[in-house]
């Protein structure tokens, strides 16, 4: 529709979005001493951190299900799943909501920063460098002055097998 | 009728009925017998056929109409005697039902289906109804008042005056003499005692049928009343006798009973509501235990109340979803019939139970399984005929599909008389497929491997089944409702296949028990008793496993703690509580900590947002807001099984 020069940069920019002139707007969040964003219009809602039940034989980022006015909605701790060191839990710790094809889902996170506009030319596909955080689950790296924002691909890393949180359909037998 | 009415809007209303209306007619067309069809019978399909064309022509869907008002027209001779009902005709009435099914739901969802596709079954009607009538003369006639008998019509609500001629049974003069008098308040009487001891009746009056039966049913059984209404003006050429519904009369039956057809979501949303309710009630609950009855006991009274009337709120609601599963055991007749004509096979179906209820969502949701399970015994289950009579059994096949109401489940059973598994033969093919069966599995235990995604006995694929897809799938949609399937055969018996499933999966009473710090929810229905254990009751199995004596039982010991992965306060059993849960004939011991009480809990599925838990059926929400996760009992009754299996498993890999 308008195609930006940039936009061959923009390798995993959602999936048939387009950012358009006006760019897209983010929410960021800090995890640790890191800066992470999520496109605005996944996040259904920002909640405190408050009582978890734990679901036995989850991986220790799945942190457990919570009742969202009568819904029941898993919260995962991103900081333990990539490895940002021992998660502090405080006064600031934040769950967002995110709404994923109608599947909600929380994140925790230590703080939530601001909501920023990035156009397609302020995103830079993500260097192939990271262990831990593989680039098909990010929409690429967000500059605004000195700031970077690590833009996480949230449809793609919450529907992910590694991130345990659907039943993984294997209709390929019979 | 204002000509602005937007009729659209009843469009919906046309499609539901009209449904209903088809899926009766080939419930009476697969009931009829063609070589004794009564005409209360062809009556019953004539009617169906009838309101499909009026609602068509409604909305102008002419080449409904058209295939309709064939049937209609061939199905007005037949209910008239001027023409028999052969097999022919019930096969191309089925086919134009299904003909018409399609319009229909290519009307409902705005693709018309072409007229092309009306074709075959518009030439097949009209080569039907061009065949002469019988000739009614000879065997017709005398066939005709005995059918004409039989009858039950549609009761006339004219004003004018009927005439009714009523055959009463023998009863005493004082009796007779009442109802005489009570009748010639009515209208004019003229009767007449029959050498039988019978007395005959001529009443003439502006009253209705009902009103007069009603007379006569205060002095004698209104089943043995004959009455039959000749219209004043004609003669004897218009009457047609009416027969009473018995009381456990034919399926036909018109029940007095009126509907109100409401959209599904305000159901639901009312069954949120509920269920919103329900939760509120327990907070109260809670805050109601830690006041003082002295200083609030009216309070505490009425809350009482409150409860209760929550709680019968709650169950009349519930009481909406249920629908008999006859709507699901309705589809089977004919497609078993349709199946064993394909395969050449003879088979029959009972039916046992339609009546029994199960909500609704789950009624939907029970379909395809059963539907696979049919399938399977029609196409695995029974042999051919000539076998059949070469193994002392009857030529026909028998499939039985049943269902009852078990404690707060429904048991639906699919029963065939056919080959049964073959034991040797399942093993080999396990064995083929790489699943590691040994000769000392029970045959319960063997008969699991079905259950095997791909696994499949048949060596040729057939067009109705045999590709291995199915049994996993059965399994796998029946566990996602909460429900369990159990496999019992005995090669050349046949086998039956048990389906147990919860009522309904919104609500439930839950004992709320205590693990470690968390808390979580036992089915109270499948909790039999719980108890402190003493150490004498405590037996160790291999070191590790343990059982406990329950009077003059061994119940295996889960302790609760390893399998969820929780801190146990207590790791001796004699420190913490044991409860005893039960289902499908087996039992369980489960090691908890504490026992929290009971209470009724709203249950919410998980993998709305999430994915499915080992050993959790559903979560809930408790009256402190807080999110507590509902055990899976069968789950954790096959438990021993899964642990050998696993060990099994792991002592072949090292």
């Amino acid at each position: 529709m308008n195609p930006h020069s940039e936009e061959n940069l923009v390798s995993n920019f959602g999936d048939g979005d387009d950012v358009g002139a006006d760019g897209k707007e983010f929410l960021t969040f800090m995890l640790g001493s890191e800066e992470y964003g999520v496109e605005i219009l996944k996040v259904q809602e920002i909640r405190r951190y408050d009582h978890i039940t734990r679901v036995p034989g989850a991986p220790e980022f799945i942190k457990g299900l919570s009742n969202l006015r009568g819904l029941i909605v898993p919260i995962v701790d991103l900081r333990i799943k990539f490895l940002l060191g021992i998660p502090t839990y405080d006064l600031l710790t934040t769950v967002i909501i995110l709404n994923i094809n109608n599947r909600l889902v929380g994140i925790v996170v230590s703080s939530v920063s601001d909501v920023i506009t990035l156009a397609a030319r302020q995103i830079q596909s993500f260097p192939n460098c990271s262990i831990n955080l593989k680039p098909e689950y990010l929409i690429g790296l967000g500059s605004i002055g000195e700031r970077m924002i690590i833009l996480v691909n949230v449809d793609r890393l919450m529907t992910s097998s590694e991130m345990e949180l659907m039943d993984q359909v294997d209709e390929t037998s019979g | 009728m204002a000509s602005s009415l937007d009729i659209s809007q009843f469009f919906e209303v046309f499609f539901e009925e009209s449904e209903e209306l088809l899926a009766e007619m080939e419930g009476l067309l697969l009931a009829v017998d063609v070589s004794s069809a009564s005409p209360e019978e062809c009556n019953a399909i004539f009617r169906t056929a009838h309101s499909v064309k009026g609602g068509a022509a409604t909305f102008g869907l002419d080449d409904m109409v058209e295939i309709a008002h064939i049937m209609e027209s061939l199905l007005d001779d037949i209910r008239k005697g001027s023409r028999k009902l052969t097999e022919a005709h019930v096969s191309a009435f089925l086919q134009a039902k299904d003909l018409l099914k399609r319009q229909l739901n290519g009307y409902g969802q705005k693709q018309p289906i072409g007229s092309d596709a009306s074709l075959d079954v518009l030439a097949l009607l009209r080569s039907l109804s061009l065949q002469q009538p019988d000739d009614v003369g000879s065997r017709g006639q005398s066939d005709f008042p005995e059918a004409q008998a039989k009858a039950r019509i549609n009761l006339p609500k004219i004003e004018r005056p009927h005439c009714f001629r009523m055959e009463l049974p023998c009863m005493s003069e004082d009796d007779l003499n009442a109802l005489v008098a009570e009748l010639q308040l009515k209208g004019s009487l003229t009767f007449d005692k029959l050498p039988n001891g019978k007395t005959v009746f001529v009443l003439e009056t502006t009253e209705n049928l009902d009103t007069v039966v009603a007379i006569c049913a205060f002095l004698c059984n209104p089943e043995d009343i004959h009455i039959a209404e000749e219209t004043v003006q004609s003669n004897a050429k218009g009457a047609s006798e009416c027969f009473l519904p018995k009381q456990n009369g034919s399926t036909a039956g018109i029940q007095d009973v009126t509907y109100v057809r409401v959209n599904l979501e305000k159901v639901d949303q009312l069954m949120n509501l509920v269920g919103e309710l329900v939760i509120t009630q327990a907070m109260i609950d809670q805050h109601i235990g830690r006041l003082e009855s002295a200083r609030h006991g009216q309070l505490v009274s009425h809350l009482a109340t409150l409860a209760r009337n929550t709680h019968d709120l709650q169950e009349s609601v519930m009481a909406i979803r249920m629908m008999p599963i006859e709507l699901v055991f309705s589809r089977f007749p004919r497609m078993v019939r349709e199946l064993a004509a394909k395969l050449g096979k003879k088979a029959k179906l009972i039916t046992i139970g339609g009546a029994t209820e199960l909500d609704k969502g789950l009624i939907e949701r029970i379909v395809d399984p059963i539907t696979h399970l049919v399938r399977n015994s029609v196409d695995h289950g029974l042999e051919e005929p000539r076998i059949r009579l070469a193994n002392n059994k009857s030529e026909t096949g028998t499939i039985t599909l049943s269902a009852i109401h078990e404690g707060g489940h429904i048991i639906i059973q699919v029963i065939d008389d056919g080959a049964g598994f073959d034991r040797g033969c399942i093993m080999r093919k396990a064995k083929d497929f790489g699943i590691s069966v040994s000769e000392e599995m029970s045959d319960e235990e063997l008969w699991e491997v079905v259950f095997t995604p791909g696994f499949t006995t048949v060596p040729s694929i057939t067009k109705i089944s045999g590709r291995g897809v199915g049994m996993d799938v059965v399994k796998r949609n029946i566990s996602a409702m909460g429900g369990s399937v159990h496999i019992l055969s005995t090669l050349g018996m046949g086998t039956t296949i048990t389906i147990s499933l919860p009522l309904t999966l919104a609500i439930l009473d839950g004992m709320l028990v205590m693990a470690g710090d968390e808390v979580y929810i036992l089915p109270l229905l499948s909790v039999v008793e719980s108890l402190q254990p003493i150490p004498e009751q405590i037996h160790h199995i291999t070191g590790k496993d343990m059982v406990i004596r329950v009077r003059e039982e061994y119940i295996p010991l889960i302790f609760l703690h390893d399998l969820l992965d929780i801190q146990p306060r207590c790791s001796n059993p004699v420190d913490g509580i044991v409860v005893i849960v039960e289902g499908l004939g087996k039992k369980a011991a489960l090691l908890i900590d504490n026992l929290l009480g009971q209470q009724q809990i709203v249950v919410k599925n998980i993998e709305t947002n999430f994915r499915k838990i080992p050993w959790i059926s559903g979560a809930t929400i408790l009256g402190d807001g807080n999110v507590s996760l509902i055990l899976d009992v069968p789950s954790l009754l096959n438990i021993n099984k899964r642990f050998e299996l696993q060990r099994l498993q792991h002592q072949r890999v090292t």
